[in-house]
């Protein structure tokens, strides 16, 4: 199977991480010798997603100054796991499914504990193809110059983000930050990581976070979100969302049903035009 | 069977079950027959509604709300295999009526979707349910808000 031009060698990289200072002390202390710069850079990235407001300008700046740093983390660990592609499958898959259990200790919620584990599965479900796609020896050995050209991709950006603000979620447990901002780094990375779906849905790939999910959990948890949004949005939320779905059936003869969204006149020559749609929506 | 926006966004107000229970009845029970299928029109008109409150500053938790509700659905859409040409047609039959039956756009795509992927459709739109079977789609049901 060839790989999807969107997906570059180099994005999986990125997915290795949660716990990046794990993954430093994991390294022998020569390679971590050649990657020790990385550290105040990620520090300095990670404090402004702990300091700050969370806005996506900020993910955004964030996840370019983390490119670097993160990919060069990636390559030392891909150099020396190389050479055992189940062992390091099993170890990235080790490392999410304890970031998960910290994580889900210090969250304040259910709803974000919810959130955390659709972000988790999907990157699982993710690592798990592309380690069943490329060799990580391919990926060790991309030079600079093709990691280079793979920064300015809109699709790895996506990731990225959704990736940093994950390492910035496990930093604020690890610093013992609020759950509250923990919470909005989990929603960050989530709506991240959609978005990165639905860019490789583009190219024919369709992830599921929850592959071995029944037909029966998934119904249940489709009404355990529907009884949420409920809770979550507002009679006055909903006068905005009403707007944007305003719409009524009509006929040419101007007839309306009783709560019209569309006004319709008809000039001399007998053309419709629509002139408005009332705010009452529907 | 694909559910219109109005049935849609009936099942997900606050309060649903008290003000709309013979809604959330038939919602439910259409899950547990299959799974809640949607238009991706419907996730548009949904989608834009929360953007806006995003834009606005109030919304990033609703929009992951709504986006873990949607991923949840099943979303049928136009694209491959003629659906396009189908609405059209659709489309072109309500104006070729005397009178002329002219839905908005997003009426007619949204009953087109269910009718190209041969699903029964459910609105609240007593209107739209007559003018549906005016051109010709008769598999709508009419799920009045209650």
């Amino acid at each position: 199977m060839g790989f999807p031009a969107f997906a570059s060698p180099a994005l999986p990289e990125a997915a290795f991480f949660l716990d990046w200072e794990a993954l430093f002390r994991r390294l022998p202390a020569s390679a971590r010798a050649k990657v020790t710069w990385t550290k105040p850079r990620i520090d300095a990235g990670l404090k402004r997603l702990l300091t700050e407001s969370v806005s996506d300008a900020v993910l955004d700046d964030v996840a370019r100054d983390l490119m670097e740093p993160v990919r060069a983390l990636s390559r030392a660990i891909l150099e020396l796991l190389a050479s055992n592609r189940d062992e390091f499958r099993a170890s990235v898959m080790d490392d999410l499914l304890r970031e998960e259990g910290r994580l889900n200790a210090f969250l304040p919620d259910d709803d974000s504990r919810d959130t955390l584990a659709w972000v988790l599965g999907f990157l699982r479900s993710f690592v798990g193809l592309v380690m069943t796609m490329v060799e990580p020896e391919h990926l060790a050995s991309l030079d600079a110059e093709q990691l280079t050209q793979e920064s300015t991709d809109p699709d790895l950006a996506s990731f990225m983000r959704g990736q940093v603000a994950l390492m910035a979620a496990v930093e604020a447990v690890r610093q013992g930050a609020g759950g509250d901002r923990c919470s909005t780094l989990i929603d960050s990375a989530f709506l991240s990581f959609m978005a990165f779906r639905s860019a490789i849905r583009n190219h024919g790939l369709w992830l599921s976070p929850f592959p071995n999910e029944t037909s029966a959990e998934r119904q249940q948890s489709l009404l355990r979100y529907a009884a949420r949004l409920r809770e979550t949005l507002t009679d006055q939320d909903w006068q905005t969302l009403e707007r944007a779905c305003a719409r009524r059936s009509r006929t040419k003869t101007g007839k309306r049903s009783s709560a019209p969204a569309w006004v319709i006149s008809a000039d001399a020559s007998g053309h419709e035009r629509c002139l408005g749609v009332p705010q009452t929506g529907r | 069977m694909l559910l219109d926006t109005n049935v849609v966004s009936a099942f997900l107000k606050p309060g649903a079950e008290q003000r709309s229970p013979k809604l959330v009845a038939f919602v439910t029970a259409a899950v547990a027959a299959q799974s809640l299928t949607i238009s991706a029109f419907t996730e548009f008109e949904l989608r834009r509604g929360v953007e806006e409150l995003v834009t606005k500053g109030q919304g990033q938790r609703r929009l992951v709300a709504l986006l873990k509700f949607l991923d949840r659905c099943d979303v049928l859409g136009l694209d491959g295999g003629g659906g396009w040409d189908f609405a059209a047609k659709l489309w072109a039959r309500g104006r070729a009526l005397k009178p002329a039956v002219v839905l908005t756009d997003l009426d007619l795509l949204i009953a087109a979707t269910a009718a190209f992927h041969r699903r029964p459709f459910a609105t609240s739109e007593v209107n739209l349910v007559k003018n549906l079977a005016a051109i010709g789609l008769s598999e709508v049901t009419l799920v009045p808000n209650e």
